[in-house]
């Protein structure tokens, strides 16, 4: 194999109009890929410019997630923006693991190791949540490495605590969730 | 007044959009686990085709491994690319490890050494990024196969 050379920078790449992006997206997939990842409300323009589309293809796809549930819009400012509701998401998701492979047993047993890690992470660091443990991150007693540690495993206890509630919600309506043909051999 | 933003976790679906918006969509790319589990689903990880890769490499196959949080201000993440034939390593990581080279970096290297770089981004959707990521990976990051 022959040496690596000095990769190139990447906005030398991404200036490229024969992207693997855009071989393997049409404007269409991007902007429901950007729409559903807005971190705040943004315009139809600045959805097509993020999505490197033109507008008006954008504004029809975008109305169509609206029509769907998929995106919010908000007509009270100046500009009409739109954000994501991302109750659907996590919802999608508690359903996706419903439909998975697993069994709720399989869920219950993974939602005890995640709530043991946290309780693991508790007890080490004397904190009851992710901001306390990183309030302690501006002790001058730390040393650089104890305080990266510590602002990784907030983030990892944050995380965790989302995926507890969206694993918790798949396991409580379990039955509710359950794919059509599943309630139906349950009815019989 | 304006309407509320429906609220929830930016992160809910957020490995499964980069499955479905990026990994699922890359020729080079064979399959696609969560890592510990998809229950836990801590990380993603791809592994790549070696014969499908711009240069020669061993049976090993090679890894792309994702790890991302939205979160504000900036969304934290490290993409790593890893050739378990040849011992190279590739990064972006937009995290907190190297502040003085601003929000991202991007490192590579074989086996012992690592060198870092400034790293910026055109877009700020992650599976944007990742595309742009993934691009520059297959695009500059590697060598050329000869042999095409």
């Amino acid at each position: 194999m022959k040496a690596h050379p000095e990769p190139l920078c990447m906005s030398d790449a991404s200036d490229s109009g024969d992207s693997l992006m855009s071989a393997h997206t049409t404007g269409a997939d991007r902007v429901r890929m950007v729409a559903r990842q807005l971190s705040e409300p943004r315009t139809v323009n600045w959805i097509a410019s993020e999505a490197e589309w033109s507008h008006e293809p954008t504004k029809r796809v975008i109305k169509r997630l609206v029509d769907d549930g998929i995106l919010r819009r908000d007509e009270s400012g100046s500009h009409t923006t739109y954000y994501p509701d991302y109750r659907q998401q996590a919802i999608q998701e508690a359903t996706r693991l419903r439909d998975s492979d697993h069994s709720v047993e399989e869920l219950t047993d993974r939602l005890a190791e995640m709530n043991d890690q946290i309780s693991e992470w508790k007890a080490e660091f004397d904190v009851e949540s992710p901001n306390q443990l990183r309030a302690t991150v501006a002790d001058t007693a730390l040393s650089a490495e104890a305080r990266s540690h510590r602002r990784e495993i907030a983030r990892q206890w944050e995380r965790l605590a989302h995926r507890i509630e969206i694993v918790s919600f798949a396991i409580r309506e379990w039955e509710f969730l359950a794919p059509s043909t599943d309630q139906a051999t349950a009815g019989n | 007044m304006s309407v509320p933003h429906p609220g929830g976790d930016p992160n809910a679906r957020l490995y499964e959009q980069l499955k479905t918006d990026v990994l699922k969509r890359v020729p080079q790319i064979t399959t696609i686990q969560y890592v510990p589990d998809e229950i836990i689903a801590k990380q993603l990880r791809a592994t790549f085709d070696p014969a499908r890769l711009p240069y020669e490499t061993g049976p090993e196959l090679p890894t792309l491994s994702i790890s991302c949080y939205r979160q504000t201000p900036h969304d934290w993440f490290r993409v790593d690319y890893a050739d378990p034939n040849t011992g190279f390593h590739a990064g972006w990581h937009q995290d907190e490890d190297h502040p003085d080279l601003g929000v991202a970096h991007f490192q590579y290297g074989t086996d012992g050494a690592t060198h870092r770089r400034r790293q910026t981004f055109d877009h700020e959707t992650p599976s944007l990024i990742l595309w742009e990521i993934v691009d520059s990976l297959l695009d500059d990051v590697l060598p050329p196969d000869e042999s095409g």
